[in-house]
């Protein structure tokens, strides 16, 4: 309601987030480059606010700058939970949502614990914790008193942790982890576990809608051994299981048999690891020319960004200043052009594009140099506010990024710690994603960093 | 006394009575336990995976033998998703953010059963056999078949076996104090063994990290 009587510079377009970080290029909200739109809005998304965002709108009418505006409420506490707005920017808390800012990073006080080194990494907790996040199991008794009696206690740390990456839990866990990115909806047979019949197995003739194991057992590969993170969107070799039952991974160039072709229907040139293996195609996009889809659920699961939440934003104005907002070009016909729509729709849009040559539809997945001509013209997009000319430079783009790193980083953070980064932990898990980066995107080395800090092995 | 009152206020009708004030006063810690809490009091709850895997080495139990709902399917398969499993199948690809209410019920039901089957696979073995009893006799009435020392040497090792870690001198006694409450009144050993093995298996220790 609010919407037409605060108009003109009171409209926040999707400009406002990098805006935000203009002003506050220190906060760890902005450490990927921009912040979500809920900083302002609310979850529900825009156009309503929360209470910074409507104390921001107030100071924005009074001056047309929205950087003035930002500054202008610093000193107030919008969100009534103690702490001063600007205070709460700087500590990576969202200003607009009522909250307690955990003390989780705060120097230990005193520290009389007759077990565990309480405030400082104590490497007792931490042997636990990995073996409990990586073997699946407590420690024995044995090991703590072999602890106990270490010279080098932490080296014993990283030695275990070495011994359970190896770990039958450990590949369930990647696999359990592969989940969101994957959203396997059916189980298939695989083709070396085929349906058996009465008499004993039967052919299975590869379920035309592609089978998710796929994929799941390439994303467990890429995160796994001395491999590269990266390849989960460059690999151009598929994954199987050799010999089957036995947990082992092998990387497999070129299909050697019609199920494994199957799998992987697309010729090697064109082919960037998930995006383009059958089940992933035909599920996620099917009836849509443009892939929308899968380009949102990647942009979500291997960036960081959920477009449903208005994050990540790089509206790109594919109208050239038809419209008096960024507006993707719609080629479909489907109204995303509309101020509501386009918000997200001028950053997915231009992310989808350069998959268009690549049939997701139907039963015959595949790449096809005259698919989706009338659609896609071009396969010329942009992503993270860059421009690409297709599906290569894309997945180079992507991976390449920051938020790629950084949300593998996190991912796994989030995964042994069981829970999202705090806000005061920012600043760790870019140091994680950087020596990530530094390391080949080999992501066991990074574990071996992760379990160094404090926020791990400190009790 | 606090039931009487509550009974007085849903009861009666007319008079309303004043709400029940606490019994006694809150608890002191353990002067002799003193220590200071963690700025960061950041647990993780055990997963399924991690506590049925507990139970099986430190109860030297087969997957299988844990516990059974129903006598049928494991209560590791029946109770995944509570305990910080996922389904897939149902499009649940990431573990429920927060606890569920069943959650405790479920570590205490996985936890007394993998003690009792423990304890009772105990009572039939020789006793250089058993894997939690030791020298105490599951078979024989509590307090007796083994004495004071034998079962203290069987809370040494329910601790060693499931926390990885001796108990301290105040955990022995409230173990040992165990086989005088009053619901153990004319059992054996192996009725002890159970609960006493349920008791430090749920502990916080035992089940956050």
């Amino acid at each position: 309601m609010l919407g037409p009587l605060l108009a003109g510079p009171a409209w926040a377009l999707p400009s406002a987030p990098e805006t935000f970080c203009d002003v506050y290029p220190d906060t760890p909200l902005c450490s990927a480059g921009t912040v979500s739109c809920s900083q302002c809005h609310d979850l529900t998304g825009p156009p309503l606010r929360n209470p910074y965002g409507d104390d921001v709108a107030r100071a924005w009418q009074v001056d047309d700058a929205l950087e003035r505006a930002l500054v202008a409420v610093e000193l107030l506490d919008s969100d009534i939970d103690g702490a001063r707005n600007v205070d709460e920017i700087s500590a990576g808390s969202p200003a607009g949502i009522p909250d307690e800012l955990t003390t989780a990073c705060d120097a230990q006080q005193g520290g009389d614990n007759p077990f565990y080194d309480v405030g400082a990494w104590d490497p007792r907790f931490a042997l636990r914790r990995v073996t409990l996040d990586v073997c699946g199991r407590s420690p024995f008794y044995e090991e703590m008193v072999a602890l106990a009696d270490a010279d080098d206690p932490r080296a014993m740390v990283h030695a275990q942790l070495d011994a359970c990456l190896g770990s039958r839990h450990w590949a369930d866990v990647l696999d359990e982890m592969s989940l969101p990115v994957v959203e396997p909806r059916f189980d298939v047979p695989d083709c070396a576990s085929p349906l058996q019949g009465d008499d004993g197995p039967v052919d299975s003739e590869p379920y035309t809608l592609g089978n998710p194991a796929w994929e799941r057992r390439l994303f467990r590969y890429v995160m796994s051994g001395d491999r590269d993170a990266r390849d989960v969107l460059r690999a151009k070799y598929l994954v199987v299981e050799e010999p089957v039952g036995s947990g082992q991974l092998v990387a497999v160039d070129e299909p050697r048999d019609g199920c494994e072709l199957e799998a992987q229907p697309v010729d090697r040139e064109h082919r960037f690891g998930l995006m383009t293996m059958r089940a992933s195609m035909v599920t996620r996009t099917r009836y849509r020319e443009l892939p929308r889809v899968i380009a949102a659920v990647i942009y979500r699961e291997l960036l960081g960004y959920d477009l449903r939440h208005a994050e990540g934003l790089y509206p790109v104005d594919e109208l050239d200043g038809a419209l008096p907002w960024p507006a993707p070009a719609d080629p479909e016909g489907r109204g995303v052009t509309a101020e509501e729509c386009a918000a997200c729709h001028s950053t997915l849009d231009p992310a989808a594009t350069p998959w268009a040559r690549y049939n997701y539809r139907n039963r015959a997945p595949g790449w096809s140099a005259d698919y989706n001509l009338d659609i896609a013209p071009a396969t010329d997009g942009w992503l993270l506010g860059q421009p690409v000319d297709g599906p290569e430079a894309w997945v180079e783009v992507a991976t390449s990024s920051a938020a790629f790193s950084r949300r593998i980083a996190e991912m796994f953070f989030a995964r042994v710690m069981g829970r999202p980064s705090f806000a005061c932990e920012q600043t760790q898990i870019l140091a994680l994603a950087g020596s990530l980066e530094d390391q080949g995107y080999q992501v066991e080395r990074m574990l071996h960093e992760l379990i160094d800090l404090d926020a791990y092995g400190a009790p | 006394m606090r039931m009487l009152a509550l009974w007085l206020v849903l009861g009666c009708g007319g008079t309303v009575q004043a709400p029940p004030t606490p019994d006694a006063a809150p608890l002191e810690p353990d002067a002799a336990l003193a220590i200071t809490p963690s700025v960061r009091g950041d647990l993780r709850a055990k997963t399924w995976r991690q506590l049925s895997a507990d139970l099986e080495v430190a109860l030297d139990l087969a997957p299988d033998e844990v516990c059974r709902e129903l006598g049928v399917t494991p209560c590791t398969e029946v109770h995944q998703v509570r305990l910080g499993g996922v389904d897939w199948t149902r499009s649940l690809y990431s573990p429920l953010e927060r606890h569920s209410l069943t959650r405790a019920a479920v570590l205490d039901r996985m936890a007394l059963a993998g003690c009792a089957r423990r304890a009772a696979l105990d009572a039939e073995a020789a006793p250089d056999a058993r894997v939690i009893a030791g020298a105490l006799d599951p078979r024989a009435p509590i307090a007796t078949g083994g004495g004071e020392d034998a079962t203290a040497d069987a809370i040494h090792t329910l601790y060693r076996r499931l926390l990885a870690r001796d108990p301290v001198d105040a955990e022995v006694a409230v173990l040992l104090d165990l086989r005088a409450d009053p619901a153990l009144v004319g059992s054996t050993n192996e009725a002890w063994l159970t609960l006493a093995c349920m008791a430090v298996a749920t502990t916080t220790e035992g089940v956050f990290y």
